[in-house]
């Protein structure tokens, strides 16, 4: 089997009437890659992570996407069905604020479980047991499977965020700031976490944050941004170390070391 | 001489200047058509002063840094890759079982403890998580890390104690092909030893070395050869 | 005869309901959208019942109209008197004289058979709506069968309760397809909707909606494998008729608390003492 890209974006643009969100976005990401998008605010990053995520439609482009059954699909032509039963079953996002991406309302075992109901789970004591394994993995104590999220601290309930969204293995998982808002020893944490769930499940991401800290953690490339354009890309380490273009000089410099 | 008769490293014309476009624009030119081989079983030492450049190869070669013209050829398998042009994907392939590189300080990250810092170069190359705690016990008891310091992270340890957790972690996995940056500018006399002893073995295993060494008698222990950069330019 | 038009209704409101209707009945557990018409009714109490009765109700129609199993009730007497002047139509309590049954919270005890139609009043249609109050999202679910949610509604009921607490209006499955509410029934009844020769169709007058199951669907009760659907049971049989196999209401009979368990189909108790005689 040729080995071959997860997802390969090319000329993705969207735009606001005049206003350019992305402008002409290229790149690939391999099975087991984690891709850091960093930038300031108005970068395009989220919109960029918009469009990919089925969120936004973009102006143009094209975003091929591999399928578990090796066939490949343009993410962009596909019909809406077809775009959110992936979006259920192959991927995840995880937003930055964890209520946009749990059911205040239901128990944190019902948060897990749904997706696998989703996918036809029928038994209810194999849901419950799936959903405790989960909550064990991200480290929230088992005892809490029945409580709902709003008695969680927010750093537990982006855990549960997490836990919600791994449980049928999507191949990949899109991070919006995923650790915007949280104290530092928290975020510290879940960043912990995110390394070892992306090593462990041998996951694809793309993760976008302002915070080059933890795109030096959780990304083995980068993508920098401004003003919509991709101005630089490579590894991270030789990104954040030797950056060529001014913009990801300045970003890289004006990082305050505690 | 490997037995294909490849070199481990080969670098053939490399260039590298840094432009600080945040002062002004300054351009400040390192590396000048640089050329140099190593081959396996070697340790080639890099004897100039500090301020040369001798780094920026090291982090040039591990692919940290990009260079503005030359190559950098590293053996990887059988077949020789430029760091150069290489993809991302690759450059990362080649330092999980090809390329290690010891700096002179360990990037700490909270929470992660000493042991599991070791342990994952080992499981990056595909050893299963079990061997890989004991392969990194066994490497920090060599470099005489207390047993009750393995589970903790190494923020809080000591300059020289965090730098053996770096050596221990670039030479853990065994690498083909050594990249070493002061790696025993920290440590006291009895560790520098260890180092050196760690370094000759790796040598014997027909590892390819290259370093750089501010301390005269780790240089004279360590190395079959000594390089000078401003030579090796433009030669 | 009234001054009104048959049934009520004018012509071509009845046209657009019968056309609902159709739509309802060709895809089963699908709510379709009809435009309510204000009824002589509050909304809450029934419109969207009268209105789909209003609209199949034919001259040689026998009419039956129960609530909560009575026909003797307030809202019942109501409704069979509007369309007993709105139609001159005979009207009865005997379920198996009645071609049209408008019905509360209940289904009848006495076996429905083929050309027999019955209207259900339905408050809020959307089975999803506890989940997402969006009624775009909602649509698109049903659309695209993105039920997985009815199931947590379930799990969340097993985890509080340790069973499924709910004991009306329980969720249903209509031909493999849609998921329906059945209306405020007792699960009781969700049994008698499975391949019903009944031809069943619902009407909710304030949410504005129609659907139908035709006869001899498939109608399956959700649940889990191992908290399978059951229905209700009572240790008593009914304290006037002594039948074990209908829904019992409770009564209070008397002053000092006295409670006696009876049939809340009134026409299938009256009928089985007469039987006894």
């Amino acid at each position: 089997m040729i080995p071959r890209p997860l997802l390969s974006v090319r000329g993705l643009t969207k735009r606001y009437g005049q206003r350019v969100g992305c402008l002409d976005i290229g790149f690939d990401l391999w099975p087991g890659e984690v891709l850091g998008v960093v930038g300031e605010s108005g970068s395009g990053k989220t919109t960029l992570l918009h469009c990919l995520s089925g969120r936004l439609e973009p102006n143009s482009g094209s975003v091929s996407f591999s399928q578990r059954d090796g066939s490949v699909v343009d993410l962009l032509q596909v019909p809406e069905a077809a775009r959110r039963r992936l979006a259920r079953t192959d991927w995840a996002l995880v937003h930055q604020n964890p209520r946009d991406g749990l059911r205040m309302g239901v128990s944190a075992g019902g948060n897990v479980g749904e997706r696998l109901m989703g996918v036809g789970a029928r038994h209810y004591g194999q849901i419950r047991g799936q959903a405790l394994d989960w909550l064990e993995q991200v480290e929230i104590p088992q005892d809490r499977v029945d409580d709902l999220p709003v008695e969680f601290s927010g750093g537990m309930q982006q855990r549960l965020q997490i836990a919600r969204c791994l449980v049928t293995r999507p191949r990949l998982v899109f991070m919006d700031e995923p650790t915007g808002g949280l104290d530092a020893s928290v975020q510290a944490r879940l960043l912990d976490l995110l390394r070892s769930l992306v090593a462990d499940l041998h996951l694809s991401a793309i993760v976008v944050t302002h915070d080059l800290a933890v795109a030096r953690l959780l990304a083995h490339r980068l993508l920098v941004m401004k003003d919509g354009e991709v101005v630089e890309s490579g590894l991270t380490d030789q990104v954040l170390d030797d950056p060529q273009h001014p913009y990801s000089q300045l970003l890289v410099s004006s990082v305050l070391q505690p | 001489m490997s037995e294909t008769g490849l070199p481990a490293i080969r670098v053939r014309d490399l260039a590298k200047a840094f432009t600080l476009h945040t002062q002004g624009g300054v351009t400040l030119p390192v590396l000048r058509r640089l050329s140099l081989r190593v081959d396996a079983g070697e340790c080639v030492v890099l004897t100039d002063p500090s301020g040369s450049g001798k780094s920026t190869l090291l982090r040039a070669i591990y692919g940290n840094y990009r260079p503005q013209s030359g190559e950098i050829l590293v053996r990887h398998g059988n077949r020789m890759v430029d760091v150069v042009s290489a993809e991302p994907r690759q450059i990362l392939e080649m330092r999980r079982s090809t390329m290690g590189y010891v700096s002179q300080f360990l990037r700490v990250i909270p929470r992660v403890p000493a042991v599991s810092v070791v342990a994952e170069p080992l499981q990056a190359f595909g050893v299963g998580k079990a061997d890989a705690i004991e392969r990194a016990r066994a490497i920090l008891k060599r470099l005489r890390i207390p047993e009750r310091l393995w589970g903790l992270s190494p923020v809080t340890f000591s300059g020289g104690e965090q730098q053996r957790v770096n050596v221990a972690r670039g030479f853990v996995a065994g690498h083909p092909i050594m990249l070493l940056d002061e790696p025993t500018a920290s440590l006291d006399a009895s560790s520098r030893a260890i180092v050196v002893q760690m370094i000759r073995e790796a040598r014997e295993r027909g590892t390819a070395l290259l370093g750089t060494f501010h301390d005269a008698d780790v240089r004279a222990l360590v190395a079959t050869r000594s390089v000078s950069l401003i030579q090796a330019e433009a030669a | 005869m009234s001054a009104y038009n048959f049934a009520y209704l004018d012509e071509q409101t009845k046209r657009m309901i019968r056309r609902s209707i159709l739509k309802a009945v060709a895809i089963p557990g699908y709510q379709v959208p009809f435009g309510s018409r204000e009824m002589p009714l509050s909304y809450g109490w029934g419109t969207g019942g009268v209105q789909v009765t209003a609209g199949v109700i034919g001259p040689d129609d026998v009419l039956k109209v129960i609530d909560q199993g009575a026909d003797d009730t307030t809202n019942a007497v109501s409704i069979r008197r509007f369309f007993a002047r709105m139609t001159g139509v005979k009207t009865t309590t005997r379920t198996e004289d009645a071609t049209l049954i408008q019905t509360r919270h209940r289904i009848p005890e006495t076996p429905l058979r083929a050309g027999q139609i019955v209207v259900f009043q339905v408050p809020i249609p959307e089975p999803l709506r506890w989940l997402e109050p969006r009624e775009a999202e909602t649509r698109k679910m049903h659309a695209l069968e993105e039920y997985g949610v009815m199931h947590v509604r379930l799990y969340e009921d097993i985890t509080q309760h340790g069973r499924v607490a709910t004991a009306y209006d329980y969720p249903v499955r209509v031909n493999g397809r849609y998921i329906m509410r059945p209306s405020p029934i007792p699960k009781f009844d969700n049994p008698k909707l499975d391949r019903s020769p009944a031809l069943l169709l619902f009407g909710a007058g304030r949410e504005k909606r129609i659907y139908a199951v035709p006869p001899w669907t498939p109608v399956k009760s959700l649940d889990f494998e191992d908290h399978p659907f059951t229905i209700e049971k009572w240790d008593q049989p009914c304290g006037v008729c002594g039948s074990r196999d209908s829904f019992l209401d409770e009564v209070i009979v008397d002053d000092k608390g006295g409670r006696l368990l009876v049939c809340s189909d009134t026409d299938y108790c009256e009928r089985r003492r007469e039987d006894q005689r």
